[in-house]
């Protein structure tokens, strides 16, 4: 397979940072009240986190081994500043939405996982992509999510008004808890099922070859 | 080690690394500041074009501010409360407009609310509606800065501004209990009513001129009375005394809201906790005000005064351990045993005048 597929498919699916890594939990379970809040905060992600992996990816043979963390976290820091300053100037609302968690994402585990376990490893090119696709993987995430409980919580998606029926504990923390728990479940059975399918093929298709090669 | 050794030393790499980067950093975000800026005039700008959505409005004052001036406390008790205050102003205009051929006049006026969550704070544009000299309302509120609050999605999704601007009367102070409390953000709510309280207090005595005077002048048992918050009042009804005390915190357990009536005597005769401040969290609020009753009403100053004691230290005190309320949330109940040493105390004073 061709590794720049291999590296989007396992931020997309396989190695989903939300769903399969459980990574990222403090600004998802905060932020999916609302779908543009989580569709928001998952575009500021990616943004972030394509910079850094490719900044971090450039900086690789340069920065010595001992301080290598210190300086991800300054060049998130940075990353993380221009972003704040960015929003607050041309989407004020979004920046509103987003509070503390915006700041808080210097401390987001998958950006700097992805630089340490990631970035840190691999060429610009393929951090670049390693990047986008874990932002996008988790911007899917949550904006999924955010949809789900702004549909049942509120009855709106994306601040539209669809219908009058609501349920309250979908709007509150619980619910997103609840929510989280029974995608991460559901993300994991369809996986398993694609998985388990593509085994019965593998195995068939060897069956086939082998009594081929008796016959 | 030596000064050339130290130079090809794997520290001195490692330093030098890590000062490019910040260096490298710094500068960026130095050039990105200059470009990204969020002036003043622009947060202005925003929050008039919120407020006023479009409306043809004169902001006065827009590069020299009407008003630069900060708001300690409402009723100007500094002095005798040390109180640093719940609200700031920093900026005040005056906006006048038209609307439906009416002459309107706003004064904007930018408020910092403290009592947010994790000590923080919030800073809101309010705009104060004033005729013939008074104020009439609040048009609108526009947040400018959230401060480090993390459930301001919380806020904005209740209707805490709608009931703000919607329920204003002459004399109101705002504070999310009862129907203000329904945002799910209750710190970062109180920082915004404190806001929107100071805003109110700063036009009405300011701006307009109103008189600000003290009327717990000469009371007495007030260390862990918030005086100086506009909802501690009392109303003198014949010989009987109503008041609403808002406490001070007392380490772990928060501000309490209390009605007090005392009658004939200076003894008790109500004593209803309206806002629970205790965190300790053995009894709600309910099973606590059934035990108050029991212990509060029908006493009088002197009960409290053997009680609180002479240190002030209740749990050692033997009149303390004869009471019903042993909950173990001693904190709480020290305060609410110095809202009624309060109340009974001043009965007397509160008869020699009205409250303005």
């Amino acid at each position: 397979m061709n590794k720049y597929k291999k590296i989007t498919l396992d931020g997309l699916i396989f190695q989903n940072p939300t769903f399969m890594l459980v990574l990222g939990t403090c600004p998802t379970l905060a932020l999916i009240k609302s779908a543009t809040s989580a569709a928001g905060m998952g575009l500021t992600v990616i943004f972030i986190l394509t910079l850094s992996n490719i900044i971090i990816s450039a900086l690789r043979k340069v920065i010595p081994n001992a301080v290598r963390i210190p300086c991800y976290i300054v060049v998130i820091a940075t990353l993380v500043t221009f972003a704040r300053m960015v929003l607050e100037k041309f989407l004020p609302d979004l920046y509103e939405s987003l509070g503390a968690f915006l700041t808080l994402i210097v401390v987001n585990c998958i950006i700097l996982g992805r630089a340490e376990a990631f970035a840190s490893k691999h060429t610009v090119a393929e951090a670049a992509v390693d990047g986008i696709a874990n932002g996008l993987g988790f911007t899917f995430a949550l904006t999924l999510m955010g949809i789900i409980c702004e549909f049942l919580g509120k009855g709106s998606i994306f601040g539209l008004k669809i219908m009058n029926f609501k349920i309250e504990m979908f709007a509150s923390s619980a619910g997103t808890f609840l929510v989280y728990g029974l995608c991460i479940a559901v993300f994991v059975y369809v996986l398993d099922g694609f998985e388990r399918a593509r085994r019965v093929k593998a195995n068939k298709l060897a069956r086939e070859n082998l009594l081929k090669e008796g016959a | 080690m030596s000064v050339k050794d130290f130079f090809k030393s794997n520290s001195f790499k490692c330093l030098a690394a890590l000062l490019c980067v910040l260096l490298a950093s710094g500068i960026f975000l130095t050039i990105a500041y200059g470009f990204l800026e969020v002036t003043a005039g622009e947060r202005l700008q925003r929050a008039v074009s919120y407020i006023y959505s479009g409306a043809d409005v004169s902001v006065y004052g827009e590069n020299d501010v009407l008003i630069t001036a900060e708001v300690k406390d409402p009723k100007g008790l500094i002095s005798e409360t040390k109180k640093t205050g719940n609200a700031e102003i920093d900026q005040a205009y005056k906006v006048t407009f038209d609307e439906n051929g009416k002459k309107e006049l706003d004064y904007l006026i930018s408020s910092k609310g403290f009592g947010g969550w994790s000590g923080g704070t919030v800073t809101c544009w309010i705009a104060v509606t004033v005729e013939n000299g008074a104020v009439t309302g609040i048009r609108k509120i526009s947040v400018s800065s959230w401060g480090n609050q993390t459930l301001s999605s919380e806020v904005n999704s209740s209707s805490l501004f709608e009931n703000i601007t919607s329920k204003y009367t002459d004399g109101i102070y705002y504070e999310p209990v009862g129907d203000f409390l329904v945002t799910g953000a209750t710190m970062s709510a109180t920082a915004i009513c404190n806001a929107v309280n100071g805003a109110i207090a700063f036009v009405k005595t300011d701006i307009l001129g109103g008189v600000v005077s003290n009327p717990f002048e000469g009371f007495v048992f007030t260390e862990y009375i918030d005086i100086a918050n506009p909802a501690t009042i009392y109303q003198v009804d014949g010989e009987t005394v109503t008041y609403n005390i808002i406490t001070k915190s007392n380490k772990q357990a928060q501000s309490f809201t209390i009605e007090i009536t005392v009658g004939k005597g200076g003894v008790i005769s109500e004593y209803v906790i309206k806002k629970y401040g205790s965190t300790d969290g053995r009894l709600d609020k309910d099973e606590y005000n059934a035990l108050v009753r029991t212990d509060y009403e029908g006493k009088d100053a002197a009960y409290f005064k053997s009680v609180i004691g002479e240190n002030g230290d209740i749990s050692s005190n033997e009149n303390y351990e004869a009471g019903e309320i042993q909950t173990g949330a001693t904190r709480s109940n020290y305060l609410c045993l110095y809202a009624g040493l309060f109340a009974t105390a001043n009965y007397e004073k509160c008869l020699g005048g009205q409250m303005q």
